[in-house]
């Protein structure tokens, strides 16, 4: 394998030259680096330095319980009458909420690389789109059999 | 002329490096390709319940026959049964906390609580689909039927694989062949964990909770 000037080359490779490239540096932060990054970011503090860029099993435990308590209202709001139209943008609003808290935490993507965090909301995006173009042509926001299709 | 320029490091983020998680050595993304490619399918998976959610929403109230789902729905016990599935996320991002400290024995005792909880769900599921059918909705009762069967079937059967993935990860961990190194193997699976449950989320909401619109459905024309 041939290495180009603009290749980065692994530690101990050897050049075009046939001399041996000065090693890189370590890919991975120090406890110190991730502090300062986490501070930076806003983010909380990785639980075990270098080794774990996750929240502590506190904050997933506070999550759950955050999740329990929303699931339980998303029931109330169903059973309450009064709410009429407005309960369904309601329940639509705590089942986002229960999507962005899952996502976040309990997937990481707060935490992780910001590439995989583009990949899923694109997904999500995409999905979105689509599907709302399909509503509008098959009618179902008209509340009648609209379908020209 | 020697290579001297600095190798350019793209990981955004802090944390461990997908070596150290036992999955593929460092890539320009800074993210393993088994991640990667895992996001990139939970993202289609989103594309497939959309499509499954979507159907539902369109067939909503336009049922000609009964049952509907005003009249078979039992709320409260789906709830429990989300509940159960939102506590087995919590069981699973536990049971990956557990494996990055390199304590393999509550790894264990967090994935068999997972998978425990996935099977409490989907027996709920089982003796829901057993009940309507008693009701008289099956498959080919009704529009409704067709669009509830096919989506929250598809869910039952990702929580059931799901359920036979973590069983194995707790046959390897017990054979001593899913060491801290693994860590990003179980990552990977919790991953896919969380995206059922958060599937679950918008089911539980979409087909449950908000009342089902009625449609006025255009008789179909008459052919002489």
């Amino acid at each position: 394998m041939t290495d180009t000037p603009d290749t980065p080359t692994a530690a101990g490779a050897t050049t075009i030259t046939g001399q041996e490239a000065p090693p890189p540096p370590p890919a991975d932060p120090t406890s110190r680096e991730l502090v300062e990054e986490a501070a930076v970011h806003r983010r909380p503090v990785p639980e075990g330095g270098e080794h774990g860029a996750h929240p502590t099993d506190a904050l997933y435990i506070r999550i759950a319980l955050i999740l329990a308590v929303i699931t339980a209202i998303e029931v109330a709001v169903s059973y309450i009458k009064g709410l009429g139209d407005t309960s369904a943008p309601l329940l639509i609003a705590l089942a986002a909420v229960k999507f962005f808290l899952v996502g976040s935490y309990f997937m990481h993507l707060r935490f992780d690389n910001r590439v995989l965090r583009r990949l899923f909301v694109t997904g999500i995006i995409l999905a979105l789109i689509v599907y709302a173009i399909v509503f509008l042509l098959l009618g179902v926001f008209s509340n009648t059999h609209g379908a020209h299709v | 002329m020697t290579t001297t320029s600095e190798p350019e490091i793209l990981d955004e983020s802090p944390g461990v490096t997908p070596a150290e998680h036992g999955l593929s050595p460092v890539t320009n993304t800074g993210v393993s390709n088994e991640k990667l490619a895992m996001w990139s399918f939970l993202g289609s998976e989103c594309l497939l319940f959309g499509a499954l959610i979507s159907t539902y929403f369109l067939y909503q109230g336009r049922n000609i026959t009964g049952p509907t789902p005003k009249q078979i729905y039992d709320i409260p016990y789906t709830s429990i049964s989300s509940f159960v599935l939102l506590m087995s996320s919590l069981t699973m991002v536990l049971a990956l906390a557990a494996i990055q400290r390199g304590d393999h024995r509550r790894l264990r005792l967090w994935l068999t609580a997972t998978a425990l909880l996935g099977t409490v769900f989907i027996g709920g599921q089982v003796y829901e689909f057993t009940s309507f059918i008693h009701e008289g909705l099956t498959v080919r009762t009704n529009l409704f039927g067709s669009s509830f069967f096919v989506l929250t079937g598809f869910h039952g059967v990702h929580v059931t694989l799901g359920i036979m993935m973590l069983l194995s990860l707790v046959i390897m961990s017990s054979k001593g062949r899913l060491g801290q190194d693994k860590a990003g193997v179980v990552e990977i699976i919790g991953l896919y964990w969380h995206f059922v449950d958060v599937v679950w989320i918008v089911i539980f909401t979409v087909v449950y909770l908000i009342p089902s619109p009625v449609v006025h459905v255009t008789p179909p024309l008459q052919i002489r």
